[in-house]
């Protein structure tokens, strides 16, 4: 499998009034893979996703996706670019169906207009009747067809984190980033949210920047891992060389992890 | 017998009205949870919209400062009342131009400051209206405002202005509901639920809510107009928030927020409690403790049935 680059982080700088979030950060990840992103709490992970997405605002440096400057882009346009995200808590639309929840993801659909989609009837329900397929299409591949008409606020945390992977599914992305998707759910549900990824990973050939504090999780889904620590890069290889490497047990020392 | 059922038509003319305003609220609160507590902003600019310009030039005697009046009531085509659907809609258009600038300024707000904002607008257009005496005759209000559709004597009319009301009542309901069920109302309800979530998936979520606080302020402005026609006579009094922005509130809470249909059955449940309890005997038809049995129900709804009669699906 050839691997190009795919993300690369210039310099990045994200400062909060005093507190330099990010400080300096630089790294690449390639595609075809799945790279995990560790490191203490307060490293600065949730604030680089923030950043790639164009959540907040870049104080200084530069991202490129696919040779792309998008270290300025609105939310908007990172997605059209193909990266989406999820949140740490879960974002999952509650008082709608979970099929409802995959449906209002994809973008420019001709319905979502107030004046046109009048006008547009006819093309609006073609476009809605592929969406449903798609849907139900990605609904199997997260496993989640038999709740297809449950509530979204029914559904346990770790059925919430497949429907998530669903609805950016939807999205037709490149690049999908996860904030903590192992945490708060049980372990047999991690096993299958693992399956669930690396199938994704290999049968549609899109990338995972995956955030997560579940060692177990990360070191045997990623096929890279990048370590952050107080706002910048420390370091970055293998999972099996990165569980050996002195200076992350260093920086997670201190700390109340159990990892 | 004649006579109560003469007045039964007037309570379900009220009724059939409020019901208008409530659904374009559910369009701000129930379906995008935009916090509009100036209902009554659109309201009187409907209403006043709708008596300025379909009133006859203003008569020297009967008027001291006030300078309009569109006289749009002589337009008829072929001897019909083609001016009242027009009334409607410059009513709803003027909201809707309201609205929009509004938006832009203020959505951004989170919700609880727009909520201060919508209601210090309903506040600020009513006190200009009680001091601008030029522009609608201040505190003496208008009066007089023609009757469309005038066909049978006086004495009857209200039987054609419920058939107008009903008839008005069910195009706002068809339009809104085929733009709630459409993907449209998917994103706004997908706002509702998560915003966060809805601009990461790429959607413009400040066009939906300007968008949603734009029809919704439209609907309300056809309620003002058509609130205007049904009394033929507002004053700057008529907009005070308790009958002009809060009952319509109630109406939701009780009818069931993010259902259309539970809109308009809480506008006749509440307007029915409104309007019958003046029937109580004694004290208890005093007009402040009407106002405390409608607050009981809004608690009592709060607590056994907080979704209201129809809940949203």
């Amino acid at each position: 499998m050839s691997s190009e680059v795919l993300l690369k982080l210039e310099n990045v700088h994200k400062h909060f009034g005093g507190v330099k979030a990010v400080n300096g950060v630089d790294f690449e990840i390639y595609s075809n893979r799945i790279t995990g992103l560790i490191g203490p709490n307060g490293a600065g992970k949730s604030t680089i996703f923030n950043l790639i997405t164009g959540f907040s605002e870049i104080d200084d440096g530069f991202i490129y996706f696919l040779d792309d400057d998008i270290s300025y882009s609105s939310p908007k346009k990172t997605v059209d670019k193909g990266i989406v995200r999820t949140f740490q808590i879960p974002g999952e639309l509650k008082t709608m169906s979970v099929l409802d929840n995959l449906l209002v993801s994809p973008m420019n659909h001709p319905g979502e207009s107030l004046l046109f989609g009048w006008i547009n009837r006819s093309k609006s329900k073609n476009f809605e009747k592929r969406t449903i397929e798609l849907a139900e299409k990605n609904l199997e591949i997260v496993g989640l067809s038999h709740l297809i008409n449950e509530k979204a606020e029914n559904l346990s945390t770790g059925q919430k984190k497949l429907l998530e992977l669903g609805r950016i599914l939807m999205m037709n992305p490149k690049l999908i980033l996860l904030d903590e998707p192992a945490a708060g759910i049980n372990p047999t549900l991690i096993k299958n949210l693992s399956k669930v990824i690396q199938d994704i990973n290999k049968n549609q050939k899109i990338d995972f920047l995956i955030i997560e504090h579940n060692m177990d999780f990360i070191m045997s889904i990623s096929d890279e891992i990048i370590v952050m620590a107080e706002g910048q890069t420390l370091v970055k290889g293998p999972p099996k060389e990165i569980q050996k490497n002195q200076k992350v047990l260093n920086s997670y020392l201190g700390y109340s992890q159990n990892d | 017998m004649d006579s109560i059922l003469y007045f039964l038509i007037g309570f379900l003319i009220m009724s059939g009205i409020y019901s208008v305003f409530s659904v374009g609220l559910n369009i701000h609160w129930g379906h995008t949870g935009l916090f509009n507590i100036g209902i009554a902003s659109f309201f009187l600019l409907g209403s006043y919209t709708a008596a300025i310009i379909s009133s006859p030039s203003p008569n020297i005697e009967k008027y001291e400062e006030y300078l309009w009046g569109g006289n749009l009531s002589q337009l008829s085509i072929l001897g019909i009342d083609f001016w009242f659907p027009l009334v409607l809609i410059l009513s709803a258009l003027v909201c809707i131009l309201v609205a929009i600038p509004l938006a832009l300024i203020t959505i951004r707000l989170k919700e609880d400051y727009l909520a201060l904002v919508t209601l210090g607008l309903a506040e600020t257009l009513r006190i200009i209206f009680v001091n601008e005496s030029w522009l609608a005759n201040g505190t003496r209000g208008l009066y007089s405002i023609p009757r469309p559709f005038d066909l049978i004597d006086r004495g009857n009319y209200d039987y054609i202005y419920f058939v107008i009301v009903m008839i008005t009542l069910a195009l706002v309901y068809i339009i809104a509901q085929r733009a709630t069920n459409s993907p449209w109302g998917r994103v706004l309800r997908g706002i509702k639920d998560n915003e966060n979530t809805m601009i990461s998936s790429g959607k413009n979520v400040l066009r939906f809510k300007v968008e949603a606080f734009a029809f919704g302020a439209g609907i309300m402005g056809v309620g003002g107009a058509l609130f205007t026609h049904g009394k033929r006579f507002i004053d700057p009094i008529t907009f005070e928030p308790m009958l002009a922005t809060f009952i319509i509130w109630s109406m939701l809470m009780v009818g069931g927020s993010g259902n259309n249909r539970g809109a308009v059955f809480g506008a006749f449940l509440m307007w029915g409690i409104w309007t019958f309890t003046q029937f109580l005997p004694g004290f208890l038809s005093d007009a402040n403790l009407r106002f405390v049995f409608v607050g009981l129900i809004i608690i009592l709804f709060q607590l056994y049935k907080p979704n209201g009669v129809i809940p949203a699906k």
